[in-house]
């Protein structure tokens, strides 16, 4: 009964998985562990076995924790056989690490092997392990995570890394004890060829200097945090980086005039620059980090720049509350030029100040152009973009994000009303689903020179508020108000739309985020008419919709050719977006 | 409003007119579906085809694809003609600084449209191989990708005897292959490695209890 069935399967013209090139199973497999391939494919057939056992076919192996006996079954028929043929193999755990290493070596016949992850290893067990990678010929890439109460000299374990002949990335990461003592055992006689370093612990300045003396090749620098030491860092001029294009801080906790010390000696061909730190308010001073940049970072293109403070201890607040806040401190021509945009961020308590280069905003024209309409359109709207970027170097943002356990309350955004009145915000984004539409209002009111907002959630209790007349009681200027660009998350009702038209009656674009159960063309039918009388400087429109069509994008077009007349219009999907655009 | 063609996404307001070139592409079974520019980009096939053929107004023929396929895909690539191209990639980029670039790929990331617009492919009907085959003879990376990551997905954790069963894989003819089920049963427990080019296994011979 069986083969009669499968009889009648093969009759059929069907196209089956054995119809597929061996080009495209070798292309399936890119997508899978050899584990995977090996347990799903062997024994299959001829052509199956062959291709999963061909040399030319390089594996991955990612070992999580799993049944001893599978381990071992894996390593037996699986890691050790095929030797020769693995080109990336990671270790997730130190009982894995154990067994393996007890019972096998990784050695030159490993000789494909690029990369090797060694996770939750014991320091005294890495030692070992790396003294027999210096026989693989191609080991481009370690990583390591040493999980380890002991102490024990990291100074020795890079020693070894640093001896790895091929060795182009490294990443490190140290869990479990105090701060290891470093570098005075580093006792290389050459250079790392390494170029892409990661560490992902606290280091003083001294210790990393003593590293960096290890790896001119260097190009990329990650360290996660940077911390004071007895001794202060001076100059030594025995580093140089001649390739570091890339450095990264997630935390530094030493002065900045103790940190320009150290990062001036390696700057030179620096591209990229990140740091982050935490209350130390000397780096808050644009006019030290522009003489810095331009004197030193001659290469830069991007800065990115974060300084958290809590926002609970009133005391440090007030030091940013003042009227000349601090942001207004980056505010000269050096940072506009560069296009490297101001953002105050209020998360869980905190105060973020962070600079940035330009990316790709929501309130960005270019992905509503539709390119394929005649060249005069194009003109005008080329036109509208440089003028736009121009006014754009200025902006100043102003995020109020998730707020922790409990509901955003007015208590908590009357701590802020100093800083927000002192800083020109030119836009708004609420990502807090906790925001009544009072609160809404009242941020509104201190925020005179908004040009955008971006509402990621309706705000709470908004049907309370749905007269005109209410609304404008609630907001004293919403006529003169200067939002222009508007985008609102998770609308459902066509009240919704009404109530931030009624408020913002200069709105040139509307994004409008919609849920399954939202009716777009109703939504439609309601912003066409206020278009005629409320807000007839709407030019753009786009709908965020998950179930977006071409018959939706008709039902729409049909909407605006009854709705209007004489009406020049673009209307366009691409994706779940659907925009129209008008002439005016 | 001027009409729009069937296979673009694009409609204008009164006087407006679009100006993009429209393509013919013709399915090996006699149906034409008339696209424009943004989907000619994503078919390398259909974008060197065009290239190199003064198409005027005639049809290119694609020969490899039947229109129950082809016309998903022009649908796909109608859904994905405005997408953001990937910049080129810098290594020292700022999305993940940190990023190992010898990680294995990735096949968890298709986006909801995309896991979508793969679902009316299946295993029985044989479409779901038919539109890999008709991504990778167009040179459509992207819907190779969806396609080629949706096997992996069914794949990863199954054994091969629920592999055979879920894409009925064929069993070596009687004699010649290594994994007849009898054969099988010898080598039980083992995971065969690098294949010998001399060597010769056993023949594959179909079950005889399934028979």
């Amino acid at each position: 009964m069986h083969n009669i069935f499968l009889l009648f399967f093969f009759s059929t013209s069907y196209t089956c998985f054995e119809n597929l090139s061996n080009e495209l199973l070798y292309e399936i497999f890119e997508y899978l562990d050899a584990c995977d391939i090996y347990e799903s494919f062997s024994n299959l057939n001829n052509r199956l076995q062959s291709l999963i056992t061909s040399s030319s076919l390089l594996l991955r192996i990612t070992l999580c924790l799993k049944s001893s006996s599978l381990f071992e079954n894996r390593c037996q028929h699986v890691i050790i056989p095929n030797s020769h043929r693995i080109r990336f193999l990671h270790f997730h755990d130190e009982s894995l690490i154990n067994t393996f290493f007890d019972h096998y070596i990784i050695d030159s016949s490993f000789h494909r092997l690029e990369s090797i992850g060694l996770h939750d290893i014991k320091a005294e067990k890495l030692l070992t392990i790396l003294i027999y990678l210096k026989s693989l010929p191609r080991l481009f890439s370690l990583n390591i995570t040493i999980m380890d109460k002991s102490s024990y000299d990291l100074g020795n374990i890079y020693s070894l890394i640093f001896s790895l002949s091929s060795l182009k990335r490294n990443e490190v990461g140290t869990f479990g004890n105090k701060l290891p003592r470093i570098i005075s055992h580093l006792t290389n006689n050459k250079f790392s060829m390494i170029e892409y370093m990661v560490i992902h612990n606290f280091f003083t300045l001294n210790q990393l200097n003593s590293l960096l003396h290890y790896t001119p090749q260097l190009r990329h620098l990650f360290c996660h945090g940077v911390i004071e030491s007895d001794k202060k860092f001076k100059k030594n001029l025995s580093m140089k980086l001649l390739h570091l294009k890339y450095i990264g801080f997630e935390e530094v906790y030493v002065s900045f005039d103790e940190f320009k010390v150290f990062i001036k000696e390696i700057s030179s061909q620096l591209q990229i620059f990140r740091i982050g730190t935490y209350d130390y308010k000397n780096y808050l001073d644009g006019n030290r980090w522009e003489q810095l940049i331009k004197k030193y970072m001659p290469q830069l293109k991007k800065f990115y720049f974060r300084f958290t403070q809590d926002i609970e201890d009133d005391r440090k607040t007030n030091l940013i509350d003042s009227t000349d806040g601090f942001i207004n401190r980056f505010n000269s021509p050096f940072w506009s030029e560069r296009k490297w945009f101001r953002e105050l961020k209020v998360f869980c308590e905190k105060m973020i100040f962070s600079i940035f280069p330009y990316k790709k905003q929501w309130t960005d024209l270019r992905e509503h152009i539709n390119t394929g309409t005649n060249s005069k359109q194009n003109s005008i709207e080329d036109n509208y973009i440089s003028n736009r970027e121009k006014s754009d170097h200025g902006i100043i943002q102003l995020t109020i994000e998730f707020h922790g356990d409990s509901d955003l309350d007015w208590r908590f955004i009357r701590r802020l009303i100093p800083t927000i009145k002192a800083i020109q915000f030119t836009h708004l984004n609420i990502e807090n689903e906790s925001i009544s539409i009072n609160m809404l209002l009242n941020i509104l009111r201190l925020l005179p020179h908004l040009e955008s907002l971006k509402l990621l959630f309706m705000p709470k209790r908004l049907f309370e508020y749905l007269s005109i007349e209410h609304t404008r009681n609630h907001l004293s200027v919403p006529i003169t108000n200067k939002m222009t660009k508007v985008k609102l998350g998770q609308v459902t009702e066509e009240q919704e739309i009404e109530f931030f038209i009624n408020l913002f009656p200069q709105i040139e674009h509307l994004k409008v985020h919609c849920l399954l159960n939202t009716d777009v063309p109703l939504l439609m039918k309601v912003i066409l008419t206020n278009r005629k009388t409320r807000i007839p400087n709407l030019c753009h429109l786009c709908f965020d919709f998950c179930m977006a069509d071409e018959n939706l994008v008709r039902t729409l077009a049909k909407i605006i050719d009854s709705e209007t007349v004489n009406d020049n219009y673009t209307i366009q999907r691409s994706g779940n977006k659907i925009s129209v655009h008008w002439k005016l | 409003m001027a009409t729009t063609a069937e296979a673009s996404n694009t409609t204008t307001g009164n006087t407006e007119t679009a100006t993009g070139k429209m393509i013919k592409i013709q399915s090996n079974d006699g149906q034409i579906f008339e696209v424009d520019q943004g989907v000619v980009e994503q078919s390398s096939t259909i974008k060197t085809l065009s290239d190199l053929m003064d198409v005027g107004d005639v049809p290119i023929p694609l020969p490899n694809v039947k229109a129950s396929i082809l016309g998903p895909i022009v649908d796909f690539c109608n859904h994905h003609k405005n997408d953001q191209k990937p910049e080129p990639i810098d290594e020292d980029d700022d999305d993940d600084p940190n990023k190992d670039i010898y990680e294995p790929k990735r096949s968890d990331d298709i986006c909801e449209w995309d896991l979508n617009f793969i679902k009316q492919f299946t295993v029985p009907e044989g479409t779901l191989f038919d539109i890999i085959m008709a991504a990778n003879y167009l040179g459509i990376k992207t819907l190779l990708a969806v396609g080629c990551k949706t096997i992996a997905n069914m794949v990863r954790g199954k054994s091969s005897t629920e592999v055979r069963e879920m894409f009925n894989i064929s069993y070596d003819p009687p004699g010649e292959g290594i994994n007849a089920p009898n054969a099988i049963e010898g080598q039980a427990g083992t995971v065969p490695t690098t294949q010998d080019a001399n060597a010769t296994g056993p023949s594959p011979q179909p079950d005889p209890m399934n028979q």
